[in-house]
């Protein structure tokens, strides 16, 4: 019983078909092909393999087949875990990065230093006024409404009460305005002294 | 009408059995002999015995019987040609003998179709191998010794690449 697998059988007429058989192994297999049919099946299979492989244009598929150097997997498994952690790096600078992190230590009061504080004073100071006026011209219809009920006039009322509570960013625009006044104002107080 | 001619197999069952086991047959006898019309003529002459003799198998052995005929038919045609075998492999291998065309014949387009889908599959050491060694008839010394690689490498490599040329072409029916 020829015990052969049959890919061992397929290397050997492989190698029978293309002469790298030894002269006696040659023989011996000849005379196998004799009386054994899976040996002579064999053959016929390796003769379809071969044609068909020389019957391939290749040079025509070596240009549709780019010699790919395949990698093996652990290989492109640790590329994409150093990718992985090279965008997670990433990630984690722009969210939590140098810049961010000066900025956390600041004090709130330097980002009310940002917007130029001189110019929020003066649009907060001509809302102020206007809304004031508005209010006054309003109000102007109804007084004898108010003095009747005996209720303090609105006139009577001073601006601060009646004035919208300003933002906190206006209070430190306004703050930093009048400080950096006084410095300006502080020299010229001691050249006149002078 | 003779008695021998009575007894003969029926001119259907060698045509059932020319479309059935005839491809396998030919690429068999162009395996042994590396010539294509020395396996025709030997091809032609295991039909011939097939009608005359066939009646004599029984149906269940006769792709055996086929084939040994044919193997026999082989060895005559080479020993009338006095052709040393060796030197005929040289040149059936080559490309004098056995053009593209004739390889085209011998196997379905469906078959190339796979053979070229399962070289592209194969990794690129193998896909070089089977080129060097098939295509451009290269021996495994030289391959191995144009790779800088051991023999047994060059090899094992082709024959890898063949067990998967050879499972790409059991798919097909």
């Amino acid at each position: 019983m020829n015990v052969t697998p049959r890919e061992d059988l397929d290397w050997l007429a492989f190698r029978y078909l293309a002469a790298e058989l030894s002269p006696a192994e040659s023989l011996h297999f000849e005379s196998r092909l004799e009386h054994d049919q899976q040996a002579r099946e064999a053959v016929g299979r390796l003769v379809e393999t071969t044609c068909a492989v020389r019957s391939l244009d290749w040079d025509v598929a070596s240009r549709v087949m780019p010699v790919r150097r395949s990698r093996p997997w652990y290989r492109r498994r640790a590329a994409q875990v150093v990718t992985g952690l090279a965008v997670g790096l990433m990630v984690a600078l722009l969210v939590w990065g140098p810049d961010r992190a000066r900025q956390q230590r600041e004090p709130e009061g330097r980002f009310a230093k940002v917007p130029p504080a001189v110019e929020l004073a003066v649009v907060w100071s001509h809302v102020r006024t206007e809304l004031n006026t508005q209010r006054v011209e309003e109000a102007a219809g109804w007084r004898w409404l108010a003095s009747a009920e005996g209720e303090t006039d609105a006139a009577d009322s001073t601006d601060e009460e009646d004035a919208p509570d300003a933002p906190d960013w206006i209070v430190s625009a306004v703050v930093a305005m009048e400080s950096q006044e006084e410095a300006q104002r502080t020299p010229a107080a001691n050249i006149e002294g002078i | 009408m003779s008695a021998a001619a009575e007894e003969r197999i029926d001119p259907a069952t060698v045509a059932a059995l020319h479309a059935r086991y005839g491809e396998e047959l030919q690429r068999f006898l162009v395996g042994l002999l590396r010539d294509h019309q020395l396996a025709k003529d030997a091809f032609q002459a295991t039909f011939v015995k097939l009608a005359e003799r066939g009646h004599e198998t029984r149906e269940e052995s006769r792709k055996g019987w086929l084939f040994r005929v044919a193997y026999n038919e082989a060895m005559l045609a080479r020993r009338r040609q006095a052709i040393d075998g060796a030197a005929l492999r040289r040149v059936a291998w080559g490309r004098k003998s056995v053009g593209p065309s004739a390889e085209t014949q011998l196997v379905r387009k469906e078959t190339i179709a796979l053979v070229r889908q399962a070289i592209q599959e194969l990794p690129p050491e193998q896909q070089q191998v089977v080129r060097m060694r098939i295509y451009e008839d290269k021996t495994f010394a030289v391959i191995a010794a144009e790779l800088g690689i051991p023999l047994g490498t060059a090899l094992g490599r082709m024959r890898t690449a063949l067990i998967k040329l050879r499972a790409k072409l059991e798919q097909q029916p």
